[in-house]
């Protein structure tokens, strides 16, 4: 008789390398239940491609609504002038220095009162040398130097056109103010921006006005235009009877016939475009995260916890949040979260759990126990690194001020664990492979802010963020939703 | 092909991998179903849901360990999910037949199908236990945990699985000499 040997030995022994084939199954049963990847990889293409739609179409708007206030900020001072014909340039109010002007050219008017002959000389020399033009103010024709004695008691206005970007007219105006005696009453720059054909017409008088070569026509001309220029206001009586009148008077004269001018035959438009102040602002906040996990139906976990008790949790994240502000109103936001989320799965059946560590890939360590009759719950924290994109939309700016939030989030998953709580015992089962390793959420909410100081804020703002895909590779669907309080202090410059 | 590259080709999905990974390890892990399962239909049916899932969780294997250990264990919890949720009750045993479990080889030899078969026979828990501890080496603790039961009771399962198997060997290979005998 044989030796005796443990009949599970034996068995062991005997069973060693121990292979069949199975003659049922084959590979053709198995391919058809297997997951469709290639489907989910396309999905998951478009949804990045979406994703990154979304943030350039961001981009563009931001980009947009910054060069608008750049053109906004150009166009202030400037008033523009769109005379329907060359005829409508004597119309021209001398104190408003409303004067046409050819494309790509500024004229600077000065309006002028000299007391002498002495003055009068002055003025001319200065301004011949400086190719600046005299004229009448009543008559805005050209004066020469031999007919000033006349004009002695009167006042002329003396311009100079110069290209538009040499223009400077606070710089080169000084030189002819230091020998007028009432000085320069105002300056204001013109500018045509449609009609370039004022500028290149020589034979029409109205461009004398702006021009250089007038000014050798002026001094060689001068007797001539100075005795149309008083013939023309002696015809007009009330300037006869208040020759000794101010200047205010003739101005405000010439100013109604203007206008009635205006009324009848002129199409002439003003556009003063509303003056905006380029809003360029910066916020920068740092804030803690209340987060309750809105446990949905299903489980993170396991398919097999799918119809257990599952509940929320509140954990606190933290992070940082960056603004951008391109109007009053639209902030562009970015941001970092450390979003951490906890939710416990309650009354797991004993009999259930090696199922479920089955599922997980986890062996339950081997110095603890659970008894049958215990009941367990499963409590599983996820810690993601979150960055965010989004606009805010400001409604109410004052000490408390409320602006609505919409935001994108990009979730990759830095770590997650399992907790088994058992009546007698805790412990941490180990790390869960089934969830994704990243995600996306969109986030909606509100910003509740108020003012510390001028540039410090308080802020709160509950969001109520869903994550866009399964959280967990389990067949049933799991999209965490969570509402989260973030509470902070932001810096604003 | 190389074993790894060739899971890193199952890990991305590629259908011709996986198809070459399951010819590759189809007998072994059958035979190791047959060992867990009642009979060759149910065996049939755990290996594959224990492909499905290891395709759909290669993902998950990090190059650490065995990967046929991997896959067994998948398999082998397979099985246990599919009768630890039967209700069991326990056999009683003669006393006479407790402490003694060991067999002569000369009564063991037997076909390897014949000792599935008794493998087989035996009550679902028993059997797990029996296969998880003397065929598959784990630890009663282990055991314990994957089936949820005290480490008592599964040594006390064991021991029973091998009263049982030792009976019925020893009677069938008594009542085959009695019929040599009778047929002279």
């Amino acid at each position: 008789m044989a030796d005796p040997k443990d009949i599970g030995k034996a068995f062991k022994e005997k069973l060693k390398g121990f292979d069949q084939s199975p003659s049922n199954l084959s590979w053709e049963d198995i391919e058809p239940k297997l997951p469709k990847k290639e489907d989910d990889k396309l999905s998951y293409w478009a949804k990045v491609v979406g994703v990154l739609i979304f943030l350039l179409l961001l981009m563009l708007f931001a980009a947009d609504t910054y060069n608008s206030n750049i053109i906004t900020e150009n166009s202030t001072n400037t008033t523009i002038k769109i005379p329907a014909t060359l005829e409508n340039c004597d119309e021209i109010d001398p104190k408003n220095s409303k004067l046409q002007l050819p494309s790509n050219e500024i004229i600077t008017t000065v309006l002028v009162s000299p007391k002498s002959k002495s003055d009068i000389n002055d003025i001319y020399n200065s301004t011949t040398n400086n190719n600046w033009s005299i004229l009448d103010s009543k008559t805005n024709n050209g004066i020469g130097l031999s007919s000033n004695k006349n004009v002695s008691n009167s006042s002329f206005i003396i311009t100079r056109k110069m290209p538009l970007s040499t223009h400077r007219t606070s710089k080169q105006a000084p030189r002819v103010k230091n020998v007028m005696n009432k000085g320069v009453e105002e300056i204001k720059n013109t500018q045509n921006s449609t009609n370039s054909n004022a500028k290149t017409n020589p034979t029409n008088k109205k461009t004398s006005i702006s021009s250089t070569s007038i000014t050798n026509q002026i001094r060689n001309k001068s007797d001539k235009i100075l005795n149309n220029s008083r013939n023309r206001a002696s015809k007009n009586e009330k300037f006869k009877e208040n020759k000794d009148d101010s200047l205010t008077t003739l101005i405000a004269s010439k100013k109604n016939t203007s206008i009635n001018n205006r009324k009848n035959k002129d199409t002439l438009v003003y556009m003063t475009p509303i003056k905006k102040k380029p809003f360029q602002k910066f916020s920068i906040g740092v804030h803690v995260t209340p987060t309750y996990t809105i446990a949905p139906n299903g489980s993170l976990i396991s398919n097999h916890l799918a119809k257990n008790t599952n509940r929320g949790r509140i954990s606190l994240s933290y992070g940082v949040l960056f603004k951008t502000y391109y109007t009053e109103k639209i902030a562009l936001r970015v941001g970092y979260n450390r979003l951490k989320l906890s939710n416990k799965i309650n009354n797991v059946p004993t009999d259930q759990l090696p199922i479920i560590l089955n599922d997980l890939g986890i062996i339950l360590p081997a110095n603890n126990t659970i008894e049958n009759s215990e009941k367990i719950d499963l409590i599983q924290k996820t810690i993601y690194n979150e960055v965010l994109f989004g606009l805010q939309y400001q409604i109410l700016d004052n000490q408390i001020s409320t602006a609505l939030i919409g935001e994108l989030g990009f979730l990759f998953l830095d770590e997650n664990n399992i907790k088994i709580h058992t009546t007698s015992n805790n412990f941490k089962l180990g790390s869960n492979t089934n969830i994704l390793k990243t995600n996306f959420s969109i986030n909606i909410g509100a910003n509740l802010r108020y003012k510390l100081s001028k540039k410090i804020f308080f802020n709160v703002e509950p969001l109520l963020k869903y994550q866009l895909k399964n959280a967990s590779q389990n067949s049933e669907s799991y999209r965490p939703l969570y509402f989260t309080i973030q509470t902070g202090v932001s810096y604003e410059f | 092909m190389d074993t790894r590259k060739l899971i890193k080709k199952c890990q991305k999905n590629n259908r011709k991998a996986q198809s070459e990974l399951f010819h590759l390890y189809r007998d072994t892990l059958f035979a190791l179903s047959l060992k867990y399962c009642k009979n060759y239909n149910e065996a049939e049916d755990n290996l594959q849901d224990s492909f499905i899932t290891i395709f759909k969780k290669i993902n998950q294997y990090n190059f650490k360990g065995s990967f046929e250990g991997w896959m067994k264990r998948i398999t082998i919890n397979k099985a246990i999910d599919k009768y630890k949720k039967t209700p069991f009750t326990d056999i009683n045993i003669n006393k006479e037949n407790i402490a003694d479990t060991e067999i002569d080889s000369e009564t063991l030899n037997l076909s390897l199908d014949e000792l599935l078969k008794y493998i087989q026979e035996l009550p679902d828990r028993y059997r797990l236990v029996f296969n998880l501890y003397e065929l598959d080496e784990y630890s009663h603790k282990e055991i314990a945990k994957m089936l949820h039961i005290s480490e008592g009771t599964s040594k006390s399962n064991l021991h029973r699985a091998k009263v049982i198997l030792k009976t019925k060997i020893t009677s069938n290979n008594n009542c085959l000499k009695k019929i040599a005998i009778s047929n002279g």
